[in-house]
Parts: C-alpha cells; sequence; structure tokens
C-alpha cells in the first residue's frame, strides 16, 4: 500500500524547492554577539569550577596541618608571658631565657626542681620590692605595668642565675671526675712505664732501671719496681748495687 | 530531510576538517551535540562555537519563516542562545540536543506571539532577502519569482502547520521529536506535517519552471 504525493510526509520536490528558498544565514554580527556572550558566560564559571574544590581542599588541609602544628608547639604559659614582658620592652632576653630554660630542662630534668625553687624565691623578692599601688592615682595602669615588668626582669635574672649556677656546678663536676679519672690513668700508666718490660727480662737491667728511677727522684715508683723485682726475682742476690 | 542531514554533514566536515576535538572518538568522527554542550558546561568556548557553527543557520532560518521579519528573527534568535547558554550548568543529555534547542526556540516565539498580539498581519520579508548579487536580472527575477510563490505558500500555512514543516526541513527533527518540541501528540504532529507538505506541493505545482 504505498501512498499517494498527497499523503506523504517527505516530499523531494518540495524540500528542494524549500532548500532553494532558504538559503539565509544568520548575520555575522549577531554571530559573534552571541559567541561574545557566551565565552563571558562560560569562563568565570568555568575558571571558578575548575579550580575551586582543589583550592578549597588544600586550604582545609593546609589549615588543619598548621593548627595541629600549632597545638604541638604551643610554649607554657609562663614563657610566653615572659616573652611577651621583654617583646614590650623591645629586647630579646626573654625568649632567650626561655629557650635557655627548655634547654637546661631537656639536658637536666633533674635540676628542674632547683630552678622552680630559685624562681620562687625570685617572685617573693620582687613581691617584697613591690611598691604598693595607690588607688586613686591615675596612672595606675602604668605603674602597675612598670612593677610588672619589674617583677619579670628580677625572675629571668634569678632564672638566669639560677641555670648558670648549674650548669657552673656540672661544669666543674665534670672537671673534677676528669681531673681524677686522668690522675688515675697517669698513675697507672707511669707504674706502668716505669721499667720497659724489656728491661724486666734480666734482673741487672732491672736493677738498673730501679737506680736510674731513684736518681731521678721517682722514689714510689722505685720501691713499687723493686717490690715486684723480689717477687720475680727472690733468689737474685743484689748486694752489690744501689736499689 | 536526507539534503539537509547531508548539507549538515558538510558543514561539520568543514567545521572540524582540522581540529582534533578531545571529546571526539578517533577515525575522525565529529563529536555529537551532547557532547558538545557538556563540554561547554565545563568552560570549554571552543565547544560552544562547534555546536553554535552547526546550528546557527539553521535555526535563523526557521525563526526568519515563523516571524516574516528579520528583526523579530534576530531578537529571538538571540534570546534562545541566551537560554541555552544559561541553561548549561543544568544541562542534562536526556534527549537530543536539537530537539532542546528546537523546544526553547518555539517557546520563545510562542512567547514573541503573546507579546505582539499583531503577529498575524506582521510585515512580509524583506525583498532583499531574495537578492543574489551578482546574478543577471533575468535569472533574479525567475529565481524571484520561484522564491516568493513557495514564501507566499509557507507564509499562509497555519503557524502549527508551518512550524511542523520547518522543525522537520531545518532542524531535521522526526514526527515523535516534532510532537515533544510542539507539545503535542504524535498524530497531530503527523497530520500537521503532512498538511503542510501537501499545500506546498501544491503551490510548487503551480509554479511554471518547477514542472
Amino acid at each position: 500500500m504505498s501512498k499517494g504525493p498527497e499523503n506523504r510526509l517527505e516530499d523531494p520536490r518540495v524540500s528542494d524547492a524549500y532548500r532553494d528558498l532558504a538559503d539565509e544565514h544568520a548575520p555575522e554580527p549577531l554571530n559573534r554577539k552571541i559567541l561574545v556572550m557566551a565565552a563571558g558566560a562560560g569562563t568565570p564559571y568555568a575558571r571558578a569550577r575548575a579550580w575551586m574544590r582543589p583550592a578549597a581542599w588544600a586550604a582545609t588541609i593546609a589549615l588543619s596541618f598548621a593548627f595541629v602544628l600549632e597545638l604541638t608547639q604551643l610554649p607554657s604559659n609562663e614563657t610566653v608571658i615572659d616573652g611577651l614582658s621583654h617583646t614590650m620592652r623591645g629586647d630579646e632576653t626573654g625568649p632567650a631565657v626561655g629557650r635557655e630554660l627548655r634547654s637546661t630542662e631537656e639536658f637536666l630534668p633533674r635540676d628542674a626542681a632547683l630552678i622552680q625553687e630559685a624562681e620562687e624565691q625570685a617572685r617573693r623578692q620582687a613581691g617584697t620590692n613591690q611598691r604598693p599601688v595607690p588607688l586613686e592615682a591615675d596612672d595606675d595602669v602604668g605603674e602597675q605595668r612598670v612593677a610588672d615588668e619589674s617583677m619579670a626582669l628580677q625572675r629571668a635574672a634569678a632564672r638566669r642565675e639560677a641555670t648558670d649556677r648549674l650548669a657552673a656546678d656540672h661544669v666543674a663536676a665534670e672537671a673534677r671526675g676528669a681531673a681524677a679519672s686522668f690522675a688515675a690513668r697517669s698513675d697507672a700508666v707511669a707504674g706502668e712505664a716505669a721499667c720497659a718490660a724489656s728491661l724486666r727480662e734480666t734482673p741487672q737491667a732491672w736493677l738498673d732501671c730501679i737506680r736510674e728511677l731513684r736518681e731521678s727522684g721517682n722514689e714510689e715508683q722505685a720501691d713499687r719496681e723493686y717490690e715486684e723485682f723480689r717477687q720475680v726475682f727472690p733468689e737474685f742476690d743484689d748486694s752489690g748495687t744501689d736499689k | 530531510m536526507a539534503t539537509n542531514a547531508t548539507w549538515m554533514a558538510e558543514a561539520d566536515a568543514a567545521l572540524f576538517s582540522d581540529v582534533r576535538l578531545p571529546y571526539a572518538p578517533a577515525m575522525g568522527h565529529t563529536p555529537d551535540d551532547s557532547a558538545l554542550m557538556l563540554r561547554y558546561k565545563d568552560g570549554d568556548i571552543a565547544a560552544f562555537e562547534a555546536l553554535y557553527r552547526r546550528h546557527n543557520d539553521p535555526l535563523y532560518r526557521y525563526l526568519l519563516r515563523l516571524c516574516h521579519h528579520a528583526d523579530t528573527a534576530e531578537d529571538i534568535f538571540q534570546e534562545v542562545w541566551g537560554k541555552i547558554v544559561k541553561a548549561r550548568a543544568s544541562y542534562r543529555p536526556t534527549a537530543k540536543f536539537t530537539t532542546f534547542l528546537y523546544r526553547v526556540a518555539h517557546n520563545c516565539f510562542i512567547d514573541h506571539l503573546r507579546r505582539n498580539k499583531r503577529h498575524a498581519n506582521s510585515t512580509q520579508l524583506e525583498a532583499e532577502l531574495y537578492a543574489h548579487p551578482g546574478e543577471a536580472l533575468e535569472t533574479v527575477t525567475e529565481r524571484s519569482l520561484a522564491k516568493e510563490r513557495l514564501g507566499k505558500a509557507l507564509r499562509e500555512l497555519p503557524d502549527e502547520q508551518r512550524d511542523a514543516f520547518l522543525l522537520h526541513e531545518e532542524a531535521g527533527l522526526s514526527i515523535d521529536e516534532i510532537a515533544t518540541v510542539t507539545g503535542s501528540n504524535r498524530e497531530t504532529a503527523k497530520s500537521r506535517l503532512r498538511y503542510a507538505v501537501r499545500k506546498l506541493r501544491s503551490a510548487i505545482d503551480e509554479c511554471p519552471e518547477r514542472r
């Protein structure tokens, strides 16, 4: 059952005629206008879409990391207060003291009690030296600040003295120990080296060595060598020698 | 329709002859409209330009034939593409892009009709639309007469029939797609197209050079 020309949905003649008729094109200025509009509308959205999400993630991670780092490296309250006090005066004593104290506490944890005791003493001393604040004065705040700074200075000086004293004590103790160790080691070396092993092989050579020690003034070493000589050569007749 | 499809394929081939787009599959296939729209949604301006160059002239002619007036057609044309640009963020390739585009255009034209009730007796297409520079006067006259007869028949079609015919010829839409764009059922769209083709054929048969 074929459809007649009058019932067809598509007719090549109509299509060709229409195609011959419809040869208009969109005006080029209109094309440019619409393309510019599309580019202008698309660019900010595309740029935002391209980097907004990664940037948000990076910022979140960086802020979290910085927050955790700040929490883990937060100094003690006293150190912060001292540091702020010295910063207000413009010198760098405070932070240096804080660093010194931290390093001392890490190096000498058993001396922390001594440092704390020195601080308490300094605090008491500062309390006795502090002037009473007049209630009716207009510059209450300024005087209080001066008093606080004076107290902070005294506390810092006390800390410095305590840490210096502790460091000096430790240095002295180490020096004493080193000296004793050196002396003992020197004695041992001296005793061992009084007469060489080659000289001890023959009785006469050993006795000659002992005599030289006595002539050089090393009587103690000469006596120790002679005792050893007698243990080794008890039968040797040394009556003819000046042992 | 076959001629229209061939013409669009040639335009695409010329457009993408030296351009390899990321969404385009291998072996020289051109990206489909939905892929281009999705790329524009992601910020690819070149994809929109390719999409625009593919559809601008058929859409312009569709609106020109509907409105019978170049300025009005240009206004609606610009309004349609503005809506396409704005709709890029929410665009989903659930339907053929051409159907989406002409649905927007059809709605814009209906809105224009509602805004301007005097459209029914609107101005005629300008005579310069039919002129071809460089042609002999006799050829121009014959061509103009033929076009004018067909154009007259097209203008005399009821709006719904003309709409169905233009959607079929310019956009290459099927009966179902025409029904979707015009918001009618399939049989109604089919009937409108059939009546439009019949009337236009009658107008062509009356033209001596077409016999």
